[in-house]
Order: structure tokens, then C-alpha cells, then sequence
């Protein structure tokens, strides 16, 4: 896998561990896109056929637990909610983050 | 997930089948009612759903590979566990308990003497032979 395609996956987790970590509560996958639509204001719409496939790494890597529970509408659901190891992992990617911005404005500055 | 956990998934291939569907299935249906809440028709709504989602053949291999991502941590626990058991079953570590008898002497047959083998048989004498000997009759 090449550095861009590990960077967008890095940024999916990023935005899956956020979104979880900050809901409070546990989320569907349905859910957990939703909910990064809403605050980005529409600017993210994480691609959906993406989502499922990441969740279930993250499932593996054990930075979020998923179990089956009921949806508002009633209907069986898979939840998911973040780990302790998830919570360590997110505190990394977002200093990652941090610091790829913080290099790309420098360079937009004195480039 | 505890490696345990990946072993074992192995075994529950069509379980997990059903789950992956039936999660892609809730996903869908809720997309489908929020774009008909947005305005589109239920035929629309169901079509936009599913070419938002992209191909649910090639997710689901995705969600497989994601799964088994640790099998190759998985395949060796399992090898390992296999190999102890054999091990265990050959050098009989692993029998059935036997019951607490009574302590016994030592059975006579147990002990094996030394007995030398027997002293062959004297050469028989010229007239034994002669006797046995019936061909010059």
C-alpha cells in the first residue's frame, strides 16, 4: 500500500475514532458517517463501501468494540464504541495530523 | 480481539457471512429512508442508495480480508495447539487417570530372573546312531 492510500486510511480512522470518542455513546456504522457529515457541515462525506471494511480492521486491531444491539427504528444493528487502545490510537493520529498540517502551512507560507 | 477469538472465527465463516449482510442490509435501508426523506422517490431513493455504497460484492471481500487481517497470527496459535496435543497423546501425558488402588507386593511376574539356557544335548554314541540310521537296511 502506498503513502497516500496509507494516509487516507490513517485520516477514515482518524475521523472514525473522533466521532466515537466525542459521541459518547456507541454508534452504528450508519450512524458514524452521519454524524461526520453533520459537524464538518457537509465539507466530509466519508465514503460509505470504506466505512464498513475500516471498521472491522479497527475491530481487529481492538480499537473499537462492536456488538449487536436495537436502532432507534427498531431494527437489529451492529454498534460500535471506542477502546482504551482506541482512545491511545486516536491521541497518535491526531498529533500526526497536527503535524502534517502544521508542515503543509509552512510550506504554503514560505514555499 | 484475542487471538483466540481470530482462531475461532475460522470456524464460523458462515455466521460472519450473515452478520456482514445483515450489517450492509441496515446501512442501506437506513440510507434509503433518509433520501426519501430528502425528497426522492422510493425507486429513487433505493437506486441512489446503492451507487453511493459502490459494489456490496467488493465490500463484503473487504470486510473478509479486514476479519482475517490476524489469521496469520491465528493460523500458527492453531498449528501450535495441535502439535502440544500430539505431543501430549505420544509421550502419554495425557491418558486416563488411574484409579487409586490399594499398595500391592510386587507381583512375582514383574521380577525377571536370569535363567541360562538349557546345556545341549550329548552327542549321540556310535550304536545310537547306527540304531536311528535305517538306510542300510
Amino acid at each position: 500500500m502506498g503513502k497516500t492510500s496509507d494516509q487516507l486510511q490513517g485520516t477514515l480512522e482518524l475521523l472514525v475514532l473522533r466521532t466515537l470518542a466525542s459521541a459518547g455513546e456507541q454508534l452504528h456504522g450508519f450512524g458514524i458517517a452521519e454524524r461526520i457529515k453533520q459537524v464538518s457541515a457537509e465539507a466530509l462525506r466519508v465514503e460509505e463501501g470504506s466505512l464498513y471494511p475500516a471498521l472491522h480492521r479497527m475491530n481487529e486491531e481492538g480499537w473499537v468494540l462492536s456488538e449487536w444491539g436495537t436502532s432507534d427504528n427498531n431494527r437489529r444493528a451492529r454498534f460500535y464504541k471506542i477502546t482504551t487502545k482506541g482512545r491511545r490510537r486516536l491521541t497518535q493520529l491526531e498529533r500526526d495530523w497536527a503535524r502534517h498540517v502544521a508542515a503543509v502551512k509552512r510550506v504554503i507560507r514560505h514555499a | 480481539m484475542s487471538a483466540l477469538s481470530r482462531f475461532l472465527n475460522l470456524f464460523r465463516s458462515g455466521d460472519l457471512e450473515k452478520e456482514f449482510d445483515e450489517e450492509l442490509a441496515f446501512h442501506l435501508a437506513q440510507r434509503v429512508t433518509a433520501n426519501v426523506r430528502s425528497g426522492m422517490s422510493e425507486q429513487e431513493a433505493e437506486v441512489a442508495a446503492l451507487e453511493q455504497f459502490g459494489s456490496v460484492a467488493q465490500i463484503k471481500q473487504e470486510m473478509w480480508e479486514a476479519r482475517m487481517m490476524n489469521v496469520r497470527f491465528a493460523a500458527p496459535l492453531g498449528v501450535g495447539i495441535v502439535a502440544i496435543l500430539c505431543w501430549l497423546a505420544l509421550v502419554g501425558v495425557w491418558r486416563s487417570p488411574t484409579p487409586d488402588l490399594p499398595e500391592r507386593p510386587t507381583p512375582i511376574y514383574a521380577v525377571k530372573r536370569r535363567v541360562p539356557p538349557p546345556p545341549p544335548p550329548p552327542p549321540p554314541t556310535w550304536d545310537e546312531f547306527v540304531a536311528k540310521v535305517r538306510s542300510y537296511e
